[in-house]
């Protein structure tokens, strides 16, 4: 009785360390992740090459936490979650100042061809 | 004994001490943080995105912790690696916010530079209507002045044609009187030429004489009576027709007066019963060629005004007469 109390009591220490050790399962923190990603491939984001680097490493971080879930390690799991989350969000403002910076650009050389044809036709006027 | 302790404790805090240096080394991940923080915060991400660039801070200060509590582990490898994206990822949303002032200004200049070129041709468009306007202005000035002129010059030209046709008026006028006075001086001449023709056949059957009283036409008694009687002689017709012919070159306002005179011989009243027929007889006979009856009387005159010598025969045959005076 005794040896069986000590056993049990071992296998819940043990449990206990198991569960101390790995965090809970960050589910939810996946779902962000994942919601983060198609927010950057929705701008975009592959066709801008620095963008498109921090998507892949986004999603191949992801790959990653999801295997070690697999594993049950969900701490290091819930690590590489923050690091693809973050690598997503990247790419997504890289590609939205990508989009924005075209946009400037264009509006510039709106300008300047309205310029040219107002320089263009001020001597005819005259 | 209480030295040796606190010896041993201060040998503790140096060997605590030694190992925080040891683990003082950060990481490649810190460092790369570390660098990536200090470029967010040297560029505009603390004007532009200054939540951004605090949550980077933060973030970098997780890091920090980390490697200040287990140097090298592999919390401060993945905070690290999250604080550099954080960094990175202000400076992106800068960039971001960089651009899309810059796409705001962009579209407010061009939005500007419209309306000032708008602007521009529509004062082009006001100075080339104001130019088209005087340059009107000045032709429909023009045009009028030279209306004006026209007129003007009408006007001079049918002043000048009334003028022309007056002149042309009185020059006909004028052609007429002159033509008129032609006739009359060559009328007068040829009465004069008749006047003097008929003078020239008067002198030869008669004496003729400009005295105070006029043009005294004498007439011999003997060449024109019956003796003693008014009675014409044949011949006495004759003379008497170019005395007439004579008269009537005369102008029409001069007055004939026909007087008879006889000699001293005889009775005075039975003289002046004579010589008054004999007058009569004359003027009667001169009316008859044509001289008008009003212009001529007869006077009987006896032996008034002899012209010669009553004693002797020859002068009272000279006294014995006709006498047509014309005043």
């Amino acid at each position: 009785m005794r040896l069986v109390t000590g056993i049990v009591a071992a296998l819940a220490a043990c449990l206990a360390v198991a569960c101390g050790a790995a965090a809970p399962v960050p589910q939810a923190q996946v779902t962000e992740t994942q919601a983060a990603i198609r927010a950057a491939e929705e701008v975009g984001a592959p066709g801008v090459p620095k963008a498109a680097l921090h998507l892949k490493m986004a999603k191949d971080q992801l790959q990653t936490a999801q295997a070690l879930m697999a594993q049950e390690d969900n701490e290091q799991a819930k690590m590489t979650l923050d690091r693809a989350r973050v690598d997503a969000e990247l790419a997504l403002a890289l590609a939205r100042e990508a989009a924005f910076r075209i946009k400037a650009q264009e509006a510039l050389d709106k300008i300047k061809k309205l310029q040219e044809e107002a320089g263009n036709s001020k001597p005819a006027a005259q | 004994m209480a030295n040796r302790t606190h010896s041993i404790g201060i040998l503790g805090i140096a060997a605590a001490l030694l190992v925080g240096c040891g683990a003082s080394t950060p990481t490649k991940e810190l460092q790369d943080a570390r660098a990536a923080y200090q470029e967010a915060a040297r560029g505009n991400a603390a004007e532009l995105v200054p939540d951004k660039l605090l949550s980077a801070k933060q973030s970098l200060d997780k890091a920090e912790a980390a490697h200040n509590e287990d140097s090298g582990s592999v919390q401060e490898k993945s905070l690290s690696y999250v604080a550099q994206r954080m960094a990175e990822l202000a400076v992106a949303l800068a960039g971001q916010a960089q651009a899309q002032k810059d796409v705001v200004d962009a579209e407010k200049k061009f939005d500007e530079t419209q309306e000032s070129m708008r602007k521009q041709a529509q004062d082009e468009a006001a100075r080339t209507t104001m130019a088209l306007k005087a340059n009107q202005d000045k032709l429909d000035k023009v045009r009028k002045d030279l209306a004006d002129e026209n007129n003007k010059v009408g006007e001079q030209a049918k002043k000048l044609a009334a003028q022309e046709a007056d002149l042309n008026a009185k020059k006909a006028e004028l052609e007429a009187r002159q033509k008129e006075l032609e006739a009359e001086k060559a009328a007068r001449a040829l009465a004069e030429q008749k006047l003097a023709a008929a003078l020239k056949s008067l002198e030869d059957i008669a004496k003729v004489a400009r005295t105070q009283r006029g043009l005294v036409i004498t007439l011999s008694g003997e060449v024109l009576f019956v003796t003693g009687k008014a009675a014409l002689l044949p011949l006495a017709k004759d003379k008497l027709a170019t005395v007439a012919k004579y008269l009537q070159q005369e102008p029409d306002d001069k007055k004939i007066v026909v007087e008879g005179y006889t000699d001293s011989v005889g009775k005075d009243d039975a003289n002046m019963k004579l010589s008054q027929a004999r007058a009569d007889t004359v003027r009667e006979y001169l009316v008859m060629q044509g001289v008008k009856p009003d212009r001529i009387s007869a006077e009987g005159k006896g032996k008034a005004n002899p012209i010669a010598d009553n004693k002797t025969a020859e002068g009272r045959a000279n006294n014995r007469r006709v006498e047509i005076v014309i005043k």
